[in-house]
């Protein structure tokens, strides 16, 4: 699995082998919700998820 | 090349990846969309049909707009999703087409709301025409906390947060969530509120058991479907003295709880249906 920064506390983040790009991840250390974002060459990083908005749900 | 399927989403759920798993055990040929990071343009074929699975709503219904216009089959099309995501549509269509839902009266706005206060008889249920899991649907027990209700949703910038669904409150704790494929009813769940909840969502911790699905509920639920426009729709039903109530309609539905009550592998079934549909 890979291992990511978190962009909040700097901690480590364990990202499951089967991540999709977009995926959402809390931080269990931190408690921050967490957003994978794959670049162009495959580069794997995690940012502050997008906040849940009025539409969303199912 | 064009791809079999494109799964469209934004937030990937566990949902999204049992789907894409089954689509590769069938040995269907897939494309993964994430409508956050993937311009969209008119023309473009990148499948025979496009699931649509994006979180938000607007652009769920979007994505389904631009596929179909460019000769994709979308499920759900863009019609079943914008008006699955509109209780106050979806209460239309299910009204023309004589379909049971507790007694609702609407308010577009604050006063409007006010003035629907001498109408009704507490407890009522007060949410918005959109959202979901359970965000911003209030039981409200009297006039007093009816109107915090109504200044609280005033504080919002959006028109839809103030407008108000006002629905007679249906007691019992627990609904049935019926879910349907083409034309199959999949099956039917209870979902009951985790204590000290009245929200029966499973997004909000609710309990799932597996529930019976009799012939009325089976019919109810297939026209609904058909009355929504819909291919892979959920609706949400409650129970009251022997009758069924129409509750609430997805078109983008979650199934996890449904999965875990029924044992039915739902993205099989989904990946089974494209399959039906590419042979056609
Ligand atoms: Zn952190």
């Amino acid at each position: 699995m890979p291992v990511l920064k978190c962009p909040i506390c700097g901690g480590d983040v364990e990202v499951p082998d089967d991540a999709l790009p977009g995926e959402f991840f809390e931080h269990d250390e931190c408690g921050s919700q967490l957003e994978l974002e794959v670049d162009e060459n495959g580069e794997m990083r995690l940012k502050q998820a997008e906040e849940i908005s009025e539409d969303w749900g199912e | 090349m064009t791809a079999d399927v494109e799964l469209i989403i934004d937030v990937p759920r566990l949902e999204e990846k049992l789907i894409l798993e089954e689509l590769g055990k069938l040995g269907l040929k897939f494309k993964l969309t994430n409508a956050k990071y993937t311009p969209l343009v008119w023309g473009e074929r990148p499948a025979e049909v496009s699931l649509i699975r994006a979180v938000s709503m607007q652009r769920a219904a979007y994505c389904a707009a631009i596929r179909e216009a460019s000769g994709i089959r979308a499920i759900n099309s863009a019609e079943a999703i914008v008006v699955a995501g509109d209780k106050i549509l979806t209460l239309s269509r299910l009204w023309r087409a004589g379909i049971p839902f507790p007694e609702t009266l609407i308010a577009l706005n604050s006063e409007a709301a006010e003035r629907a206060e001498k109408m009704i008889e507490f407890p009522v249920i007060d949410k918005p025409p959109i959202g979901s899991w359970g965000r911003l649907v209030t039981l409200v027990r009297d006039p007093q906390s009816f109107k915090s209700v109504i200044e609280h949703r005033e504080l919002y910038q959006s028109q839809a947060l103030k407008t108000h669904l006002i629905q007679r409150y249906v007691d019992g704790g627990r609904d049935l969530r019926v879910l349907v494929l083409g034309e199959e009813v999949l099956g039917v769940i209870w979902r009951s509120a985790a204590s000290g909840d009245w929200r029966s969502n499973v997004a909000r911790g609710g309990l799932v058991e597996v529930a019976e699905l009799d012939e009325e509920l089976r019919e109810l639920a297939l026209k609904t479907s058909s009355v929504m426009g819909g291919e892979f729709i959920a609706i949400d039903v409650f129970r009251e003295n022997g009758r069924y109530l129409v509750n609430e309609v997805n078109g983008v539905p979650e199934f996890k709880g449904f999965m875990e009550a029924t044992r039915i592998n739902v993205p099989r079934k989904l990946a089974e249906y494209i399959r039906s549909i590419l042979r056609r």
